[in-house]
């Protein structure tokens, strides 16, 4: 099944790759962000650790969106969905390459967005643990959003039902990422984000099955 | 319509007995020495809360069972808890800032429970609107038990994030592993407010299950889609 | 030394009023609704 999901995914790395605009148009957000963050506000009134990690979370999300809204875009345009489905391949195998796809696209933007805002911002965040956070809460809103963008994929108003839909889901571990980002850049003990992560962990264990199991009900006729 | 008129009845007596606890609760009720005469919100936020929170449970359990058995009777029960679980969310979410400002100072705080129980007002709206989205039937049954599913598995998550963090909202003081805290001169009034607002739940459900079937009825006669 | 009870009444009458609206506002939904399938 793994094999499989490689291979779907890889499909869609590939389209992605070679039409290259969503990464552009994230790059461009990130920079954008990150200028009209730092330049709205007083720097002797708000500190760069005050700032960083709304920034970070901002830029993921937004990246992550982006990315679920495209990918089945790029599905529905082909009509490459019905193709996939005719394969002999397993549900929960498209489900895992459309995951996988998405968690390589947004990782890329994380990838870009970390050292920049450590660069722009003079602040520690090349932390180990505070990568394991922003893993888990990426992987949180990514599988939900790969399970949801293949249903509003389908409806009328796709780009706007997406995000609506997914935010309730989505706010859920970003709360936590961000509040354990809080504690981290201030250079809080890790004891003090223990349950956060346990929280994201736990969240992302029970969502990924969940999707796995439901995607199917999303894609069949 | 046999159905719709019991619903119909069902919820004329539970709002008759609404006005019965509201009467009890505001007039012959203590009141709270610390907060005053606000705290008696909380004999109608709390059930309608626990409902907002029960009915999504009941969706998630109605859509995963409609997802093994395609019963489409499962399909209408889900929407229709779904619909009454968006207006008791609705219910809390504008009582409870009533009931913030003068205890709290502020109408409100991205306070844990506030902020989830905002969330599961958003999660039931998503569910509404993808319910409203998707013509054919058969999609818009599927779909919708999957986002059912989902926002049924988000409960537990609210649950243990407001007792994992603390919070202005105060600790649940009814329902909690130990003995409630209340005397009973309250926790009667709350107690039948919690009976009255399970009757609405009933009367609205079905109702809202027969509005489902009449809907479909017109649907197969070619009427328009009400 | 004794706190007074804070006067929050007009608070108190506010949760109950809206409360009411909604629940009944939506009652009201249900039957217009209804009525408007039975019609035809």
């Amino acid at each position: 099944m793994l094999r499989h999901a490689w291979a779907v995914a890889a499909k869609d790395l590939l389209v992605e790759f070679r039409s290259r605009t969503a990464i552009l148009s994230v790059a461009v957000f990130v920079v954008l962000v990150l200028v009209v963050f730092n330049f709205g506000r007083d720097p002797t009134a708000v500190s760069n650790i005050d700032l960083a990690p709304s920034i970070l979370w901002v830029t993921f999300t937004f990246a992550a969106i982006l990315a679920l809204n495209r990918a089945f875009q790029i599905e529905l345009e082909n009509q490459a969905l019905e193709g996939l489905l005719l394969a002999p391949i397993d549900r929960g195998s498209i489900y895992l390459g459309k995951l996988i796809a998405n968690l390589l696209f947004v990782v890329t933007i994380e990838v870009i967005g970390l050292p920049l805002v450590a660069l722009f911002f003079n602040v520690q965040v090349l932390l180990a643990p505070l990568v394991l956070v922003i893993a888990l809460a990426t992987v949180g809103f990514v599988a939900v959003g790969t399970l949801f963008s293949a249903m509003t994929v389908r409806t009328r108003f796709a780009e706007l039902l997406l995000p609506v839909l997914l935010l309730p889901f989505m706010i859920l571990p970003l709360t936590w990422a961000v509040q354990a980002t809080v504690r981290l850049l201030a250079a809080r003990p890790l004891s003090e984000i223990a349950g956060w992560l346990n929280m994201l962990a736990v969240y992302d264990i029970v969502f990924l099955a969940l999707a796995l199991l439901l995607f199917s009900a999303t894609v069949t006729e | 319509m046999n159905m719709l008129r019991a619903g119909r009845w069902i919820t004329f007596i539970a709002l008759l007995l609404l006005a019965g606890v509201y009467v009890r609760a505001l007039a012959f009720t203590p009141v709270e020495a610390m907060q005053g005469l606000a705290q008696k919100i909380f004999y109608v936020h709390v059930p309608a809360a626990i409902w907002a929170e029960t009915a999504m449970v009941l969706v998630g359990l109605a859509s995963a069972v409609y997802l093994f058995t395609k019963d489409p009777r499962l399909d209408r029960f889900a929407a229709a808890s779904a619909e009454v679980g968006t207006v008791f969310c609705a219910t809390v979410l504008t009582t409870g800032p009533i009931w913030g400002k003068p205890i709290w100072g502020t109408w409100w705080t991205w306070d844990a429970r506030l902020t989830l129980t905002l969330f599961l007002f958003l999660i039931y709206v998503g569910y509404l609107l993808l319910r409203g989205a998707v013509t054919d039937p058969g999609m818009r049954a599927r779909f919708a038990a999957v986002l059912g599913i989902c926002g049924m598995c988000e409960v537990p998550f609210i649950h243990l994030s407001v007792f994992m963090f603390p919070t202005l909202h105060p600790m649940p003081i009814v329902l909690k592993p130990s003995a409630p805290s209340l005397p009973w001169s309250m926790l009667s009034t709350w107690l039948m407010s919690l009976g009255v607002f399970t009757l609405l739940y009933v009367g609205f459900v079905v109702q809202r299950y027969a509005l489902s079937y009449l809907r479909e009825q017109l649907e197969t006669v070619g009427g328009s889609h009400a | 030394m004794l706190s007074d009870t804070p006067q929050n009444g007009g608070y108190m009458i506010a949760a109950y009023v809206v409360a009411a609206v909604i629940l009944l506002g939506y009652t009201l939904s249900l039957y217009l609704r209804a009525r408007r399938s039975l019609r035809p």
